[in-house]
């Protein structure tokens, strides 16, 4: 208990975790801007498959990306239960259709496992570490590896 | 012992005596021929049959040794043949191609894939797969299995260098293994691979004796191998033939004879069968085992013979010659029952007894009539002989001979003749009447005729007791003065007698006359006396009897007779005649004394009964005229008595079967009366009965209306808590929709708290709170919704059993409707019998009193119709107590009937028309049938 108090004191991080179909991801949730409930979004032409379409977000064009579907699922078949993670991605807002926030964490550098390399999983690249808590993996998310804002742009 | 032998040779007639000499001899020459013959004959049956089995096993070992020489020359003509050659090349090619496991390939295709059963495995040709093995095959196979089929083989092989079969015909379980180092390295098909390959000498063979081989299933096999070699002389490998097992059978046995258990087999050295020999019913080859020391000798000896016991069980002769190829040796043996060889020999021994026998027949049939020719006429005058010297005479035969039996029958003829006249002379006097007795000069009787016997056969037990155990019918030797004292007899008083004298003489109350007579010779001298006897006794007894007759008939005693027995015809007639007289006045008298007994009796029918003439009949019909006279007087009273008592008891008759049924119908009135009551009380009951249950099922139907309305308030009561259910879900959606937006409320607390860093942690926590919260109102919504749920189930269930109980209840109100309408019928039909049954009743009860009334008037009528017959049976009684004849005591039914009728219909008094009516027979009858209906 005074460890983990004394590693919270320290150079521990805090983590909004959520929740996509039974896997577990983390964000840093200094990366987050904002949680809030699915609503419908405007599709954009020649968008990537995994892009949901573009929200107006308080006057912000804000373009929203299926995390699923990113990383090779199906689309989610999105309701009012399902949640959009606000993120800022190189100072850009970038909205993640999850299925359900689960957590907010604190995570010390000590419990962060490195990803195993593989040569063929690239999107690993996008996956920063791992964290294990209560017999679950918690995938940590690096966002600008994940959506390169620039892709986007390009899309 | 020799002169015992003798005597009975003495006692043996003539004529068995020539008999047996003459058999005897025949039988003797007959035996010693038939038995010097029978040896002969059997020492030449032996040694033809030894010949025969000798030259027979030459024959059989050359033609088994033909044959395998054939297979040898077929052998090395295929093993050098080009197509062999090329054949077994390409086979070995193709079996090298064909990969990791080319047995199991090649077993599956041509054995377990093989759409032929087994033993036809050989039919299949081409398996059309895309291996060179089937180009081969299909090539190769029809010209091996060819050389099969004709040549009879079990099975052809190919086998290359290495000992892989790479083909064979009949494809068995030895197809395409390895014969060096496979699973039947180890059998003969291997042992003769390997031995080929050691010494691959050209036109070199091998050969395996028969052994059980386990790819043919364990039959019998051997095999015949050589080496095939190329055209520069090099070893490519082995042919190999299975032997053909059934020709080699049919060779051995060509000339086997199982009737006559004549057979040829091999044997092996080991002593075992090679083949199925005929004589038996197993199958031998290789199981049955022959006698090992024969077959060592055979072999070592070349051929060999003994008796012993054969294949068949029997003792037969076997010869056994010794069969060799190609280093195997076998032992051809060739047996024969003893009984057949001898068969010739017991026939002609038995032909032999046959025709002695006949011989024997003929000539004893010829003895027999030779001794009869002299000894029958021996035997008859024998016979005549014994005839005459017992006394009888004969008819001597043989009289016309003129040898030596001639004149002894002529002497016997004379004798016989002598005999034939004193008989004529004794059977005279012994037939005469006269009692005549013939005594010796000393007094001793020396005959006594037949009549004299019957005579002294009277007096037996008197004369046997004076001489003590005297016999009358053995007279002769008696003193005659013992028979009685007759002084006539006494020896001293006949030496006087000269002349006839005449005797008086008495003895066990009899009286005789003795006439005595001297008997002489020619020369006048006496030899002897006859006595003459004459019976006087009855005679005398007849004079009393007749005296004492007629003294009881003058004092009036008619019953005495004379009792006498003669043969006297004179007294005889005397006699009868006084006893007819006594007789005849005797039976008058008791007759007539009998008729007036009888009349005073009262017996009318009585009449003098005899036939009597003159003052006798005057008297008897003078008493029968009176008796006819009262006799048809008391006829004619007893008809009309009769006449009456039958007419009163058809009166009382009719009369008491009246009142019988009168009471008897009164008496079923009553129970009828008392039963309609006990209907009527029965019906009144059930028709309360039905009353009742007609209210009740009202009631019923009433309650099941109550209930069916209780269902329907139910139904709309459960209708009402689903639709609150439904309201609760909805705001529980609510709740539900507010608890996710608090938490998002609060994670987006948490977030701007983090952003705020350290002054933003007191925030975090309430953010923190807050999300908790969210989180449980969340979960409390969550289990109120499937609560809701739960109870929306139970509802929907309730609702559906509601809705059934009221259907059932429904069903229920109509089916009560339909009883009560039954039970109302029913109530009503009730109260028309109960009225019904009151008239009957009322009915039933005035039919009783009539029927009382009724009843007491037969009773009444019954009682005087008694009286009457009572009265009528005392007339009766009293003229029964006179017999008279039948003719006029016969009743005439019919007259007096209607005698009687007209007096009843003329009777003026009323009371009697009603008994009228009943006597005569056809109103009776109707008036009961009457009643009886009614």
């Amino acid at each position: 208990m005074s460890e983990e108090v004394k590693t919270e004191n320290f150079d521990s991080k805090q983590y909004v975790t959520f929740v996509v179909g039974e896997r577990l991801y983390g964000v840093e949730i200094t990366a987050v801007r904002e949680i809030k409930q699915w609503s419908p979004t405007t599709a954009l032409p020649n968008q990537p498959v995994y892009t949901r379409g573009v929200l107006n977000l308080r006057g912000t064009i804000v373009p929203v990306h299926d995390l699923r579907a990113r990383f090779g699922g199906m689309l989610t078949d999105a309701t009012e239960n399902h949640v959009i993670v606000i993120a800022s991605i190189a100072d850009q807002a970038v909205g993640i259709l999850v299925d359900a926030v689960s957590d907010i964490l604190n995570v010390s550098p000590d419990d962060t496992r490195s990803v195993p390399p593989s040569a063929r999983e690239m999107d690993l690249e996008a996956i920063s570490g791992l964290v294990a808590r209560d017999d679950q993996m918690i995938a940590l998310l690096d966002l600008t590896r994940l959506f390169p804002v620039n892709t986007f742009m390009a899309a | 012992m020799l002169s015992s032998a003798a005597n009975v040779f003495k006692n043996v007639s003539i004529s068995h005596k020539v008999m047996g000499l003459v058999l005897g001899g025949c039988l003797l020459v007959g035996a010693s021929v038939a038995y010097s013959n029978y040896q002969i004959a059997r020492g030449i049956a032996v040694q033809v049959a030894q010949d025969e089995l000798r030259v027979e096993a030459d024959g059989r070992v050359a033609a088994v040794l033909d044959y395998l020489d054939l297979i040898a020359f077929d052998m090395n003509f295929v093993a050098e043949h080009p197509q062999t050659r090329s054949a077994l090349k390409s086979f070995d090619f193709a079996w090298n191609v064909m990969g990791d496991a080319p047995m199991q390939t090649l077993q599956d295709a041509y054995i377990h894939n093989n759409p032929y059963p087994v033993g036809e495995k050989h039919k299949l040709v081409d398996v059309k797969d895309d291996e060179v093995y089937t180009t081969i095959h299909a090539d190769n196979h029809p010209v091996f299995r060819k050389l099969v089929e004709k040549r009879g083989y079990y099975d052809v092989f190919l086998i290359n260098e290495t000992g892989d079969v790479v083909y064979s015909v009949f494809k068995e379980m030895d197809y395409a293994t390895n014969l060096v180092s496979g699973e039947f390295a180890g059998s003969d098909l291997g042992k003769a691979f390997q031995a080929v390959k050691a010494n691959p000498a050209p036109g070199s063979q091998v050969f395996f004796d028969f052994a059980p081989y386990a790819p043919s299933a364990g039959a019998p096999a051997s095999f015949i191998a050589t080496p095939v070699l190329d055209t520069d002389g090099s070893f490519l490998g082995a042919l190999a033939f299975q032997m053909p097992h059934g020709a080699i059978t049919d060779i051995v046995r060509a000339s086997d004879n199982p009737e006559h258990h004549h057979g040829a087999y091999l044997v092996g050295a080991d002593g075992l069968l090679r083949i199925d020999a005929s004589m038996n019913e197993v199958d031998d080859t290789l199981t049955t085992a022959f006698d090992k020391d024969f077959v060592s000798r055979v072999l070592s000896q070349g051929t060999h013979t003994a008796d012993m016991t054969g294949l068949s069980g029997n003792e037969v002769r076997a010869f056994g010659q010794r069969v060799e190829f190609l280093g195997t040796q076998w032992a051809l043996i060739n047996e024969q029952d003893v009984e057949a060889i001898m068969a010739p020999a017991i026939a002609l021994r038995n032909n032999m007894l046959t025709v002695t026998g006949i011989v024997m027949a003929i000539v004893s049939a010829l003895a027999w009539f030779a001794s009869l020719g002299f000894v029958r006429p021996i035997r008859q005058l024998d016979g005549a002989v014994s005839q005459l010297a017992s006394g009888q005479t004969a008819d001597v035969p043989g009289l016309d001979r003129g040898d030596e039996l001639g004149t002894l029958a002529r002497s016997l003829d004379a004798i016989n003749d002598r005999a034939e006249r004193n008989q004529q002379i004794r059977s005279a006097l012994d037939s005469s009447q006269a009692c005549v007795m013939l005594i010796s000069e000393s007094g001793t009787i020396t005959y006594a005729n037949t009549a004299l016997v019957k005579l002294f056969a009277r007096s037996q037990s008197y004369l046997a007791g004076r001489s003590n155990g005297l016999d009358v019918a053995r007279l002769r030797g008696v003193q005659a003065d013992t028979l009685a004292d007759i002084p006539a007899f006494a020896p001293s008083s006949l030496s006087g007698t000269r002349a006839q004298t005449r005797t008086e003489a008495q003895f066990d109350n009899r009286a005789f006359d003795i006439h005595l007579s001297p008997v002489l010779n020619a020369d006048g001298e006496v030899t002897g006396f006859v006595a003459e006897w004459d019976e006087q006794t009855e005679k005398r007894e007849i004079t009393r009897q007749v005296r004492q007759v007629i003294d009881a008939v003058a004092s009036g005693d008619l019953t005495q007779r004379l009792d006498l027995k003669s043969n006297d015809s004179f007294f005889t007639d005397i006699s009868g005649g006084v006893n007819t007289i006594c007789a005849r006045v005797g039976e008058f008298l008791d007759d007539i004394g009998a008729t007036v007994d009888e009349l005073a009796a009262g017996n009318l029918t009585r009449k003098v009964s005899g036939q009597y003439s003159g003052q006798y009949q005057q008297v008897a019909s003078n008493l029968d005229n009176a008796i006819d006279r009262s006799a048809s007087l008391v006829s004619q009273i007893a008809n009309t008595a009769r006449a009456v008592t039958k007419a009163t008891t058809g009166i009382t008759d009719g009369a008491t079967e009246l009142s019988r049924r009168s009471e008897s119908q009164a008496s079923s009135l009553q129970e009828t009366a008392a039963t309609m009551e006990e209907m009527s009380a029965t019906v009144k009951s059930s028709a309360e009965n039905a009353s009742t249950a007609n209210q009740m099922a009202g009631e019923v139907s009433s309650r099941a209306k109550e209930g069916a309305q209780v269902v329907t308030d139910a139904i709309s009561a459960m209708g009402l808590i689903e639709q609150s259910s439904v309201k609760i879900s909805d705001i529980i959606a609510v709740i539900d929709s507010i608890a996710f937006q608090t938490n998002l409320l609060a994670l987006n607390a948490a977030v701007e708290a983090a952003r705020a860093g350290d002054a933003g942690k007191g925030f975090a926590v309430v953010a923190s709170e807050v999300r908790t919260l969210a989180q449980r109102s969340s979960a409390a919504a969550a289990d109120i919704k499937e609560l809701i749920q739960a109870s929306s189930v139970h509802v929907s269930d309730g609702v559906r059993l509601v809705q059934a109980s009221g259907e059932s209840l429904q069903a229920m109100t109509g089916d009560i409707r339909d009883v009560s309408a039954k039970i109302e019928e029913i109530a009503s039909a009730s109260r028309e019998q109960a009225t019904g049954i009151q008239e009957i009743s009322t009915a039933v009860s005035s039919l009783d009193q009539i029927t009382q009334g009724n009843s007491t008037i037969a009773e009444e009528s019954a009682a005087a119709a008694r009286a009457l017959t009572q009265l009528s049976g005392d007339l009766d009684a009293l003229v029964n107590r006179f017999k008279i004849s039948e003719q006029s005591s016969q009743f005439d039914e019919g007259k007096a009937d209607v005698q009687w009728q007209q007096a009843a219909i003329s009777s003026p008094q009323p009371k009697l028309a009603q008994p009228a009516a009943v006597a005569s027979r056809a109103p009776v009858a109707a008036a009961a049938s009457d009643w009886a209906e009614f």
